[in-house]
């Protein structure tokens, strides 16, 4: 054993996160978070950008011929109704983004609310929200989704993005309730009050900044969790039928037998993409994870 | 609570039945169902009702298909669920774990750690019904091994026979390996994180200050204190299973109850859905009982804290 | 003229368990006046459990009494509306025992100042306010330069104990109740922080409750004294009386447990210091070799009557 003078320093400077700008700083230098981010941005931004630059003609079903492996028109080849499926990606990853998007949102921030107002304020408040955490976290959510999404007759991307979020919130509330409960109690937020700042204050600029890590972290998943809770559903023939998604393109490669037809490119190009944009979020989340809770980096 | 929701469910059994060549839209007979299925009353008795036969162990009958009583279905359909998702939970839950273990404990020493994690992470981040697909289109398009749907030979009339259970393992592979395959990597994953953040601690430094041998600490130090939140995982996964299993179950038309109640919520069936519902619910809630009860088993600081009153 | 701040008679019970059905008292029937006449320290001194906390937290108001009422000039705190509450955090301060606990670690250390002098309006105008917080760290000896701008954790529990009194001092109370302020910091850094609360009483003329388990800080610093026990008042009075005299059990346990007194009466130490008297320093050290060699005696002689206990536990 070795004798540490200061020990309290030391001990102090390991167990906090980087905070602000440095936050920032060494979340682009972690090797997951990059190598997520990087993934993320190719499969999602190529698609946005080309969607402007597509001829919109071409997006009309028959204006290529049907049923064509990759070619030079047609990058990722054409589908039974003579549509080239690139031109399906480009439709399909921004819908699922923005359902991802949406529904991550509104989790997040219903969650972060009901957690804060639960936790700090308590009471009979706390009692009632708790409940309800607890009743929406034990019943299976996907299948309320299903059968929300089956009597919604005719959804489109948004309102499938609404029936995702609504779900989305329990979890986050759950953990948001549990740090402030524990936050609270530290010293500081007395001293914030004997400083004059009122309860909504001290939440806001007193504890929420110890929760944005863990919120942007729990924000990635959730939002990983909706593109692939649409994807489910709408595999499942409870997507927005007008649009085009990444489970909407599995769903009609499905539907017109692209498996038994040997169109490979036809279900492989959804599937592929959905596989890298779940596994390069998850990266991210990760990332966010070890940098905001440095004792997870403690792994060699 | 289902019946909250619009749309009306004779309405969809007539369009079926018109579909069907059935005589539809005879308003005397539509009127006789909804009689006998209660829907001409109110909502708030119709719910009241609910809970009295339910508490007799009478779910009502089937809308969708109409003689067979809800009970019936769920019933029949539960073995299939129960068989084959608990089987694979358990299987893919005692293989990550161990593996998991194994990797965690011995870090960057190992040299198939990298790969293994790489993949494992690949593994969780693809969602199952994803995996599925591309299980079905490699065993049952391109090698044409196993069967594409259904858990047993359509015909085939379910009994004990040898023949019949070799029928339903193949039946079973593909969504069994879907399943096992993408849980596998989380539970992997978590096991391995609980093994190294234990790695580091007070007490198996200690252990290695005595001198034991390492495989003793991991077993039976780290590894066991590592097992009382996967087994928390664990059981909280299995009290899911029936809610989890809806989409696995209908792509693969397996005659669990996550393909009854995916039909049933397709045709408006609310009484199955509601039968369902509750057969869910409850599973979730015996699951947490049982967490409850096999913690003192695992972690003997719980049995401390109930003896001593607190 | 209405008291500054009066407890009256003041218990706290916390319930907890299920059905709320379980009561653990913490404080009983405590009273306590303090003026603006003239600005006094009172110390507080009692073992863990004994309540010393809960009173102050009492007295701040962040604890509602469960019998009894706390009056701020003659106001109960319960009652306090906005305006009243500003005065009444304008006039009380506090300073709590965890000198990292009470810091944000997410702001640097002028977070704690720039707060109440933004809600207080402290500051005349804008560029004052940096002055303001550079007067008051240096009231506390404190070199701006050193602290301001550096993130809590870069600091020694010291340093940022006296931060915390400069906190305080920024909002010129006319009371601080200080919650066992050095017991968490190192020995070698004690006396700075109780130099600085010293100050704020002589040079500002503020009031303290000086809340401690150890009661030579408390005779050293105090004038009057109260000891509790098992979540009561057992003795109360001049700091010099009740050391000199203590009339209760436990005050005469806790001062006869003082391993090398200089200036107590105990009968048993005055042989000690007799015995050594020629080599004072040689009898510091011994009195700690004998404090640290004598095992701790059993409760019952730890206790030397008995008396009715609190539910403590």
């Amino acid at each position: 054993m070795t004798v540490v003078t200061g020990q309290d320093q030391i001990a102090a400077e390991e167990t906090q996160a980087p905070k602000g700008r440095g936050f920032i700083r060494s979340l682009l230098r972690n090797r997951n978070f990059a190598i997520g981010l990087i993934i993320f941005l190719t499969v999602a931004l190529i698609p946005v950008f080309a969607r402007m630059s597509i001829d919109p003609a071409t997006r009309r079903t028959g204006a290529f011929p049907a049923r064509q492996p990759p070619s030079a028109e047609a990058p990722l080849g054409t589908e039974a109704l003579g549509q080239s499926v690139y031109v399906q990606l480009t439709e399909a990853v921004p819908n699922s983004l923005q359902v991802g998007l949406i529904a991550a949102t509104m989790g997040t921030v219903l969650g972060a609310i009901v957690g804060f107002v639960s936790g700090y304020f308590g009471g009979a408040v706390d009692t009632l929200l708790r409940i309800s955490i607890d009743v929406f976290l034990s019943v299976p959510s996907l299948l309320f989704l299903v059968l929300i999404a089956a009597l919604v007759r005719g959804v489109s991307v948004q309102s499938m993005a609404l029936i995702i979020g609504l779900f989305a919130w329990a979890w986050p509330a759950r953990q948001v309730r549990a740090q402030v409960l524990s936050l609270k109690e530290r010293g500081f937020v007395e001293i914030a009050r004997l400083s004059g700042m009122s309860g909504l204050e001290i939440v806001f600029f007193e504890l929420m900044p110890h929760m944005l890590p863990w919120l942007g972290a729990n924000f990635v998943n959730a939002f990983i969790a909706a593109i692939l809770a649409e994807a489910g559903l709408s595999i499942l023939g409870l997507g927005p039928q007008g649009e085009m998604t990444l489970g909407m393109m599995i769903y009609w490669s499905n539907n017109y037998s692209a498996m038994l037809l040997d169109l490979w490119w036809w279900w492989v190009t959804p599937v592929v993409t959905l596989i890298l944009l779940s596994f390069s979020l998850y990266l991210i989340h990760l990332g966010f994870d070890e940098v905001s809770n440095p004792r997870m980096r403690a792994e060699g | 609570m289902p019946r909250l929701v619009p749309g009306d469910p004779l309405s969809a059994v007539f369009m079926k039945m018109s579909e069907m060549g059935g005589s539809a839209g005879i308003p005397e007979l539509v009127a006789e169902y909804k009689r006998m299925f209660g829907l001409d009353q109110p909502l708030g008795a119709q719910y009241i009702s609910f809970w009295r036969e339910f508490l007799q162990g009478n779910l009502g009958y089937s809308i969708s298909i109409f003689p067979s009583k809800v009970t019936d279905i769920i019933g029949l359909a539960l073995p299939w669920t129960i068989g084959l998702l608990s089987l694979t939970t358990i299987i893919s839950w005692i293989l990550g774990s161990v593996i998991g273990a194994v990797v965690g404990w011995r870090g960057s020493r190992f040299r198939l750690s990298r790969p293994i994690v790489l993949a494992a992470l690949l593994l969780y981040t693809t969602p199952y019904y994803i995996l599925a697909l591309i299980l079905i289109f490699i065993f049952a398009f391109q090698l044409n091994i196993f069967p594409l749907s259904g858990a047993y030979t359509r015909g085939a009339t379910p009994d004990l026979s040898l023949p019949f259970i070799l029928d339903v393992i193949e039946h079973g592979m593909l969504p069994a390996l879907s399943i096992v395959l993408v849980s596998l990597g989380w539970w992997f994953l978590s096991m391995r994180s609980l093994i190294t953040s234990q790695k580091g601690e007070d007490y198996i430094l200690n252990a290695e200050a005595k001198g034991l041998k390492e495989r003793r600490i991991l077993w039976g130090y780290a590894f066991r204190n590592a097992l009382l939140p996967q087994t928390t995982g664990l059981a909280i996964s299995l009290g899911h299973i029936v809610g989890g299993a809806i989409i696995t179950e209908t792509i693969f038309a397996y005659p669990g109850i996550g393909w009854v109640i995916f039909n049933a919520i397709k045709g408006l069936d609310f009484p199955v859905i509601q039968g369902g519902v509750l057969l869910i619910i409850v599973a979730v809630v015996v699951a947490n009982f049982i967490i409850d009860i096999l913690y003192p088993l695992i972690d003997p600081r719980i049995r401390y804290q109930t003896a001593g009153g607190g | 003229m209405t008291p500054l701040l009066q407890a009256h008679q003041v218990t706290k019970v916390f319930r907890s368990g299920m059905t709320q059905r379980k009561q653990t008292v913490a404080l009983r029937d405590f009273s306590l006046s303090i003026g603006t006449d003239a600005p006094s320290i009172i110390a507080v001194v009692g073992e863990s459990g004994s309540g010393k906390s809960t009173m102050a937290r009492l007295l701040l108001g962040l604890e509602r009494p469960t019998v009894g009422e706390v009056l701020y000039a003659g106001e109960d705190l319960r009652t306090l509306n906005r305006a009243r509450r500003r005065a009444f955090l304008n006039d009380i301060q506090a300073v709590f025992q965890d000198p990292f606990a009470s810091f944000n670690p997410f702001y640097k250390v002028d977070h704690v100042l720039e707060v109440p002098i933004n809600k207080f309006g402290l500051a005349p105008e804008r560029g004052a306010s940096r002055a303001l917080m550079e007067e008051a760290l240096q009231a506390v000896g404190l070199r701006p330069p050193e602290t301001l701008g550096r993130y809590p954790h870069q600091l020694s529990g010291g340093q940022r104990q006296r931060i915390m009194v400069a906190r305080a001092l920024l909002m010129q109370p006319k009371l601080i109740i200080a919650d066992e302020p050095v017991s968490m910091i190192d020995a070698s850094l004690r006396a700075t922080v109780l130099d600085s609360l010293r100050q704020c009483n002589e040079d500002f003329g503020i009031s303290l409750i000086y809340i401690t388990h150890d009661l030579t800080t408390a005779y050293q610093i105090s004038h009057d004294i109260i000891v509790l026990y098992a979540c009561s008042v057992v003795e109360a009075g001049a700091v010099e009386q009740v050391v000199k005299r203590p009339q209760h059990p436990y005050t005469q346990l806790l001062i006869s447990s003082i391993p090398c007194p200089t200036r107590t009466a105990s009968g048993r130490m005055k042989r000690h210091r007799l015995k050594w008297a020629r080599r004072p320093d040689l009898g510091r050290v011994a009195c700690l070799h004998r404090a640290a060699r004598t095992p701790s005696p059993p409760v019952s002689k730890r206790r030397p009557r008995s008396f009715r206990r609190g539910r403590i536990n």
